[in-house]
């Protein structure tokens, strides 16, 4: 029997490190040098089929990484199964910035069973990384394990590195949070909306559609 | 719909419009809405850039200009009206499309052709606009008061100290005089004080630009003026500052906090001011 997902994956990180681009590419197969800010957010949609019995459509959300937005993202948080946390290796603020988005992604969104969703981190713009941050690159193992990171990729948008196995990475992280969820629920038990234990979880109560998110 | 609430509790605004487009749409084209739905292309997504972006990057730039053209006359009526228009005009083919083939259509396809001509485009949107008006779901309710901002505009998020450079450049103070300074009328004010008396002899220019005050009452009404159809003639319209001038859906950036010169005295002030600085 075919199986159809359908996750929500926010790619976040700094002002000017290639979000966009990087889904531009993903999506569309498609680069541009020009840059333009991204008013709000935005989204697209990726089709993968993954194997034969199972189509996974990503929903990509591009949040803005301009701080005038920031009261406004938290919003388009919700639901979100995966992450990609984007910086550029050209500049080492944008870098620094990274705890800033994990940070804020985990106090904003937590999978049902109040574990933080998974999250992979970009080394965004490779193809210029010998002016930048490349000797660094060696250590972010050790940081991706010390911040919760399921794993980092050096990619380009430009040149299309890396990019399919960085959502491949989440993708099969996210799927095997799917299944693990699948074997920690008790079929005995039904859990009420609103009427939950965990405190994390009160408050924004889901129904039906939105937990297909 | 999913996120209603959660999306109530941020962008109060914008969910507003989304309600609203949901209501046209359940009377309108119950059984487009129900197709949109089935392939889960929920409003809260296709519909986001449209009102945020008043369709730039969504519709063919030629015809985004025209709409923003309304926009300026009309106000944001103009956003719920346009989102009904599209959905109507496209109606028999996206009742054939996927869901991936629907947000391709919705947000590539019709960005580089509409498939009509633009004219054509904003006559239909006029009539959009009155069959609206007709059934009374011309505007969403008014917003309430969680809509507004209770911070001073301009400021950004406290968060935004921690780690690295804020990036609205404008100082705080000033910024609520910015809020109170943009909602004035002041353009039509301004653009009168610049022509002058001398400038306009009789006074005709200034009716040109301002109409007399029996047209003014008109505008609110919102009658089939029909006149935005031909063409640019609307530009010499005057603008529609007064009732029908609301609170922008999104601010694009807080206004730069101005003093407001003097009339009389020429620049003299800043220009000095900004000089130095590079120099010390």
């Amino acid at each position: 029997m075919q199986q159809e997902h359908l996750f929500k994956v926010l790619v976040i990180g700094d002002l000017g490190v290639g979000k966009t681009s990087i889904i531009k590419r993903y999506v569309h197969q498609i680069f541009s040098q020009h840059y333009r800010a991204t008013i709000g957010v935005d989204f697209a949609l990726k089709v993968l089929n993954w194997d034969h019995q199972t189509v996974i459509r990503l929903q990509l959300w591009d949040i803005a990484g301009q701080e005038r937005y920031g009261n406004m993202t938290r919003v388009y948080y919700r639901e979100a199964v995966g992450a990609l946390v984007v910086f550029d290796v050209t500049r080492a603020s944008t870098f620094e910035a990274v705890l800033k988005w994990k940070d804020d992604l985990d106090t904003k969104v937590t999978l049902g069973n109040g574990r933080p969703v998974p999250a992979v981190l970009l080394a965004n713009k490779s193809d210029q990384s010998r002016e930048g941050l490349c000797s660094q690159l060696p250590k972010l193992d050790t940081f991706c394990r010390d911040n919760g990171f399921v794993g980092w990729f050096q990619t380009s948008a430009k040149e299309n590195t890396n990019i399919d196995a960085a959502a491949r990475c989440l993708v099969d992280n996210i799927l095997a949070n799917e299944e693990s969820a699948g074997v920690d629920s008790d079929p005995d038990v039904l859990v009420l909306p609103g009427l939950n234990n965990n405190t994390k979880e009160r408050g924004h109560s889901r129904c039906a559609t939105c937990s297909k998110f | 719909m999913p996120c209603t609430v959660s999306l109530f509790l941020v962008s109060p605004k914008l969910m507003r419009f989304q309600d609203h487009h949901d209501r046209i749409l359940k009377k309108t084209m119950p059984k487009l809405k129900q197709h949109l739905d089935n392939q889960e292309v929920f409003t809260n997504l296709y519909t986001m850039k449209w009102f945020f972006q008043c369709f730039l990057d969504r519709t063919p730039f030629t015809l985004t200009l025209r709409i923003w053209d309304i926009y300026i006359l009309e106000g944001e009526r103009v956003l719920t009206a346009m989102s009904y228009t599209v959905l109507k005009l496209h109606k028999k083919h996206l009742m054939k499309l996927s869901m991936e083939e629907l947000v391709e259509f919705l947000q590539v396809t019709l960005s580089k052709d509409f498939f009509f001509e633009d004219d054509f485009v904003i006559d239909q949107l006029q009539n959009s606009m009155s069959e609206l008006r007709r059934s009374k779901l011309e505007l969403p309710a008014p917003g309430r008061e969680d809509e507004f901002p209770k911070k001073p505009l301009g400021s950004t998020p406290a968060r935004a100290s921690s780690h690295h450079q804020p990036h609205g450049e404008w100082p705080e103070p000033q910024c609520q005089a910015g809020w109170r300074f943009r909602k004035r009328p002041v353009p039509a004010r301004s653009i009168l004080r610049r022509a002058g008396p001398a400038a306009t002899p009789g006074g005709t220019r200034r009716r040109s630009w301002c109409g007399s005050t029996k047209r003014k009452r008109e505008w609110p009404i919102h009658g089939g003026l029909g006149r935005w159809s031909l063409g640019s003639r609307h530009l010499r319209r005057p603008l529609p500052w007064g009732p029908r001038c609301q609170t922008p859906l999104f601010r694009m950036r807080p206004r730069r906090p101005t003093t407001r010169r003097p009339t009389t005295t020429p620049t003299q002030s800043p220009a000095p001011a900004r000089r130095s600085r590079p120099a010390g």
